[in-house]
């Protein structure tokens, strides 16, 4: 796992080898580890963990279970967001499957080990996305985050080691298992071993789940694969990676689809979806419209994110202009002061509309 | 045999600290005066407030002090500037968002002075304003009130009653703007809940949202 490079999709990218060996080197008191799947995809236009769960269960189950292998867990959970009716169902199956095969439960293939899933639905809130918070969540306790450290790694569900996956990295794992680290390193040659899913919003003549492979320009993604704008539209601008993603605007669309490149201009591969915006779109209303995203979704629990937001809202509803050395400063106090990369990412494509559309936003 | 101290430089002046001994106590154990909003040094610390950021080996980015814990040679500084006009930040967004200024004597109020922020100035002096809590007073409890306007959902009182005092009588309810306190699940008032009236709600309060009722206000009219 450490030689193939996974990169987290969840959103942080943190290399998942290296949380394995932070989980399989913990000494827990009655010896008994967890490994959570986190299907919480609460990015708005995502529907990558979506499609995994309900297409494919058995890649998911696959990959939880060799990741309990390695780091030595007995139990495992799927946080499914609540608003996906058909995951739950396809993923209960799956578990209802694999414990009849004999490859979930006690003693699996007859192994001396013993690792078991439960499937748990959601309570519909972007922030328990958030690990902590969703740790809290799957305990039947108030969705909110929690300053870390201790990290699941070390201390999680119910104070276990625990291993917090995107179901998306898991659905990777099972590929590395079979074929190796180089293999899958040459899945996308020169760039982030493997590959990623990116899904594309209904403005695309062809909107829909792909797979491709790290590097990829993002003309080749939206043209290519996407078919350009529907109606003849063009292309203004795309936010990546869910609502805590910067927003490239369409001049730089040659940029490739990967981590370093992204970081450059502002932008993140994140989860892994390609909103775009055409030319009859208000950046000033798109401003607004993450802001009041990033309000209503705030956990509540740091004060920066819980108060900030509002303001950031109401700073850029209020009609006219907007104080750009107020708002650069809220942006700042939610980068530097917030909890979470909840508060300390929205201002990401808040700067990014800052940088390349100023005039839209009517700063003065 | 005791755990090797660690040594940590505050400020230029190196302290010797225990391991598992947070860069807050650290700091005021070398004498630094760093304000918190959430912190209260008989509960577990909460990292919500982010008051207390102070800078760490010379890094761009504040940490939280109360949540971060002390490694051999860490430098803190209590007064980098990014960590304190980040904190001061927090500190006016917090008094935007009461109706009206917190009283003199709470904590809240000398934390603000302690940024040079004016407490009674009121919500329309920040540099952000916009909606105010909404007025909602629940005095139903025969020695304790609840200003629900004045609650900066710190999670002081709720944790002091769950971790001081067993009763589990208080909840965070909401979330974003909307977060507060409140006695029990149902709207019940708390001492119809599980309180026992032992007030450490209203003694760790930072903004006097939980206060005791005034002995006088309870004397029975027309008692002389
Ligand atoms: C506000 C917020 C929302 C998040 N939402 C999700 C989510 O919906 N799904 C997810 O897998 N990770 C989400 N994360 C990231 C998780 O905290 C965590 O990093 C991730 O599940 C770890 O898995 P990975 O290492 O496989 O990426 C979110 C983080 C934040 C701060
Ligand atoms: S940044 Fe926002 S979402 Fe994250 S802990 Fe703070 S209030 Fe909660
Ligand atoms: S009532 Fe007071 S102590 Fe309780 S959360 Fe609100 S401000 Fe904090």
């Amino acid at each position: 796992m450490k030689d193939a490079d996974l990169k987290g999709r969840g959103g942080a990218a943190f290399p998942a080898g290296v949380k394995w060996g932070f989980v399989a080197g913990t000494t827990p008191a009655d010896g008994q580890r967890v490994v959570v799947a986190n299907g919480d995809e609460g990015d708005p236009g995502s529907y990558i963990d979506k499609h995994l769960m309900e297409r494919r269960p058995h890649l998911v189950l696959e990959g939880m279970a060799l990741a309990a292998f390695t780091v030595g867990a007995q139990r495992g959970f799927v946080f499914v967001r609540s608003e996906y009716p058909d995951s739950l169902p396809a993923l209960r199956r799956a578990v209802a499957e694999a414990r009849a095969a004999g490859l979930l439960g006690a003693n699996v293939l007859g192994s001396g080990l013993s690792f078991d899933i439960e499937i748990h639905e959601g309570a519909g809130s972007y922030v328990v996305g958030e690990e902590t918070a969703l740790l809290a969540s799957l305990r039947g306790l108030r969705g909110t985050v929690s300053a870390r450290p201790p990290f699941p790694a070390a201390r999680g569900w119910h104070g276990r080691p625990t291993l917090v996956h995107n179901i998306e990295t898991l659905a990777n794992v099972p590929f590395i298992a079979a074929h190796g680290a180089s293999a899958y390193r040459a899945l996308s040659p020169g760039a982030t071993p493997g590959t990623k899913l990116v899904c594309l919003n209904q403005r695309f003549v062809t909107p829909g789940l792909y797979e491709v492979s790290f590097g990829t320009s993002l003309r080749t993604i939206c043209d290519g694969l996407g078919g350009g704008l529907k109606d003849g539209h063009t292309l203004k601008a795309l936010q990546v990676g869910g609502p805590l993603g910067g927003i490239l605007p369409a001049s730089l669309l040659d940029t490739p689809l990967d981590f370093a490149p992204l970081a450059e201009h502002g932008c993140m591969v994140g989860h892994g979806s390609i909103v775009a915006f055409d030319e009859t779109t208000d950046m000033r209303a798109l401003a607004r419209h993450l802001m009041k995203f990033g309000a209503d979704e705030s956990c509540g629990k740091c004060f920066p994110c819980r108060v900030g937001l509002r303001r950031g809202e109401e700073l850029l509803d209020r009609p006219g202009p907007v104080d750009r050395a107020k708002l650069e400063a809220l942006l700042e106090t939610l980068e530097l002061g917030s909890l979470c990369a909840h508060g300390d990412g929205l201002p990401a494509p808040i700067r990014s509309l800052v940088e390349h559309f100023p005039h839209e936003l009517e700063l003065v | 045999m005791a755990p090797e101290p660690l040594t940590v430089i505050v400020d230029g002046i190196a302290v010797r600290v225990a391991p598992g001994t947070t860069l807050l106590e650290a700091a005021r154990a070398a004498g630094a005066e760093v304000p918190t909003l959430c912190f209260d040094d008989r509960l577990a610390p909460f990292g919500a407030c982010r008051v207390c950021l102070v800078g760490l080996d010379g890094g761009e980015r504040p940490v939280a002090s109360c949540t971060t814990l002390c490694c051999d040679g860490a430098v803190v500084d209590t007064r980098d500037p990014t960590a304190r006009r980040v904190a001061g930040a927090v500190v006016e967004l917090v008094l935007s968002e009461l109706p009206a200024a917190p009283a003199a004597h709470t904590e809240l109020a000398a934390v603000a002075r302690s940024f040079g922020l004016d407490p009674e100035a009121g919500p329309d002096a920040a540099r952000w304003t916009g909606a105010t809590h909404a007025r909602a007073l629940d005095d139903r409890h025969p020695y304790l009130v609840l200003q629900h306007e004045l609650c900066i959902s710190c999670g002081r009182c709720v944790r002091a009653c769950d971790e001081v005092q067993g009763a589990f009588a208080l909840t965070a309810t909401g979330r974003g703007f909307e977060a507060n306190v409140t006695a029990g699940l149902m709207g019940e008032s708390f001492q119809e809940f599980s309180c026992v009236s032992c007030g450490a709600c209203a003694d760790t309060c930072p903004t006097d949202a939980i206060t005791e009722h005034l002995l006088i206000d309870l004397a029975p009219k027309g008692a002389a």
